[in-house]
């Protein structure tokens, strides 16, 4: 959890990722910092997001990232 | 039959009454039969395509739906062991399947779509290269054929990541495809989001139902009063540029930007308008673009549909993809931490989205060039952007007066960056090429003799005083509803919370003012984003 809080807290500095939790429905989050988040955590946890786990859901709070990505990792 | 016409105020008020007479459980076959009709009425030979797509799309997404289920029974009788051993191989034997049908089926619908958009283009050059005589076919596409294509793919695409449940009923999703009121020129809407809204039989509230007529009303407004007056006056200058002087070149070409606008705004908002006194809510696709503070807002306003779509279905796969992820990481690698390494995986992506939507748009290289453009600013503003965000450049606090100063600045810059883009697609729309781009800037900025300005206006582009005044003052009108909207006021509920005489007096003046002050001369009458 701490690396991913740091992806999200170098792509948008100005955010506070533990309050944030309507990223995606009130549009805080734009395409760009998307595609740098998930390319990060991509690289960073090695795994490989899918298109279809881009939904707002999946992407409103760091805590939602968070399950995301453990979900891929317990795949592997 | 367009939105313009009698004929369809009369077709609406049969299928609204129809709508709720009807029991509620048969009322989307209302709605399916109404968008049937609407379609034959205005494009006869345009059915077979849009019954075409319909069709693949559906057995394509049922299909879909069958590999998973074989997939999901295929694993439920192994044991553990084989499936820790075999599920991979196998899972990706399944995958490799419904890519198969994905693939095809989007490259049959897309390929009708550029065959017919580029289809007597690619002939002509081919003609030409053989030395032969250009056949110079003219195809005009089927009614909104882009539209009904990136709505029906776009739900495709979603049955395929399993995000939506795929229709059983042909006739529903025929629906979902045809409904008529957003068939001419969107908005595009999400399976999600319109189709349980058709299938489910809507009440009848009185107040959404005068919500959707006024907004109407305020759509025919700016298609009519607005947006027809000032293409007049845009044909008559720029077909004719050599002769007028910088600025009036320059208020030809504001009249383009206010006709592109009002059209195609207007023509939203009448079918939102419509979808509305049916109970139905359509995905806004317009908020205020004019009001935005940087090309890059601009786009987040203008066409938020497409926009979604192009980045849900073209740019997140794209950069998700396994192939791109290596980029990004090569692109890390290269540049470390810094702004490059950051900007040009995600930049290059978008900039191919703009080049996208500018080809979308038409065969011509003008067309091109606008996506280049259009492309060239975003990236440049997001260069800047991610550079305070390394930096960690703050906001700094300023005093009220050079806060506004600063916005009022920004407001500007925005409105000429978009407004000389709009050159691109001006030139285009009137068969111009790039010189005619060129010529048209060029003549932008030739000397503008104050004490003759406007002398010969009137007399050659045959517009009236009168009509300019109109004009002018019902664009007024127009920016000062959108700036109450950009204050968070909402103009028809509010007018919906007055005495009911006063929203008669409402209805009253803006249909009086819609028809006194018509621009439509009674040819064409059509939408310039309907044949697109």
């Amino acid at each position: 959890m701490d690396k991913l809080m740091e992806i999200l807290t170098e792509a948008r500095p100005d955010l506070d990722f533990e309050k944030e939790t309507r990223l995606i429905d009130d549009d805080i989050l734009d395409s760009f910092d998307i595609i740098t988040i998930v390319g990060e955590i991509n690289d960073v946890f090695d795994i490989n997001i899918s298109v279809g786990d881009l939904v707002p859901e999946n992407f409103n709070s760091a805590n939602a990232i968070w399950q995301v990505v453990q979900k891929y990792m317990n795949e592997q | 039959m367009s939105f313009i016409s009698l004929y369809f105020i009369l077709f609406l008020a049969v299928v609204i009454l129809l709508y709720f007479i009807v029991p509620k459980k048969h009322r989307w076959l209302v709605l399916l039969v109404a968008s049937y009709v609407f379609y034959l009425l205005n494009d006869l030979r345009a059915v077979v395509f849009i019954i075409l797509t319909t069709l693949t799309i559906y057995l394509a997404a049922r299909k879909l739906k069958s590999i998973s289920l074989n997939q999901k029974s295929f694993f439920a009788d192994k044991d553990e062991e084989w499936l820790k051993e075999n599920k991979k191989i196998y899972t990706k034997k399944f995958r490799k399947k419904r890519q198969i049908i994905l693939a095809i089926t989007l490259l049959f619908n897309f390929g009708i779509l550029f065959m017919l958009k580029y289809f007597s283009t690619l002939a002509d050059a081919f003609a030409e290269l053989i030395n032969v005589q250009p056949l110079g076919l003219n195809i005009l596409l089927p009614l909104g054929i882009s539209f009904y294509m990136f709505q029906s793919t776009g739900y495709l695409i979603d049955v395929y990541y399993n995000k939506v449940e795929p229709e059983r009923n042909i006739f529903k999703f025929a629906l979902f495809v045809s409904f008529f009121p957003q068939l001419v020129q969107g908005p595009i809407s999400r399976y999600n989001q319109l189709a349980p809204q058709l299938i489910e039989g809507n009440d009848f509230d009185t107040k959404t139902f005068k919500s959707g007529l006024l907004l109407m009303l305020w759509g025919y407004f700016k298609k009519l009063v607005i947006a027809d007056r000032a293409n007049i006056l845009f044909e008559a200058i720029m077909q004719n540029y050599t002769s007028y002087q910088g600025i009036e070149i320059f208020v030809g070409m504001l009249c383009f930007v206010l006709k592109l606008y009002c059209d195609f705004s207007g023509g939203i908002d009448i079918a939102t308008g419509v979808a509305k006194c049916l109970g139905i809510d359509l995905t806004p696709n317009f908020k205020r673009p004019f009001f935005a503070l940087s090309v890059t807002d601009y786009w987040r306003r203008w066409h938020i549909t497409l926009g979604a779509w192009m980045k849900d279905y073209v740019l997140y796969p794209l950069t998700l993809s396994k192939g791109y992820n290596k980029f990004i990481r090569g692109c890390k690698k290269v540049f470390k931490r810094g702004v490059a390494g950051k900007v040009i995986p995600s930049g290059i992506a978008m900039f191919f989205i703009f080049l996208l939507v500018g080809i979308w748009h038409g065969p011509d290289l003008t067309y091109l060039l606008f996506g280049v453009y259009n492309g060239v600013i975003i990236l440049t503003e997001t260069i800047f952007n991610e550079t305070r965000k390394i930096k960690k450049i703050k906001p700094k606090q300023r005093k009220k007066s050079t806060q506004h100063f600063i916005t009022f600045v920004k407001f500007s810059a925005t409105f000429m960056l978009v407004y000389f883009g709009k050159y691109f697609s001006a030139a285009a729309s009137l068969g111009g090429g790039v010189d005619t781009v060129f010529d048209w800037f060029v003549a932008t900025f030739r000397y503008t003799d104050i004490t003759t300005i406007f002398y010969n206006f009137f007399s050659w582009t045959g517009f009236n005083a009168i009509n300019f005044v109109i004009l002018v003052l019902s664009t007024a009108v127009l920016v000062f509803v959108e700036a109450m909207q950009e204050k968070g006021i909402k103009i028809r509920e509010f007018i919906l919370s007055k005495r009911i005489y006063i929203q008669w007096a409402v209805y009253y003046v803006a249909i009086l003012a819609i028809i006194l002050l018509t621009a439509y001369n009674g040819t064409g009458g059509g939408f310039a984003y309907e044949n697109f």
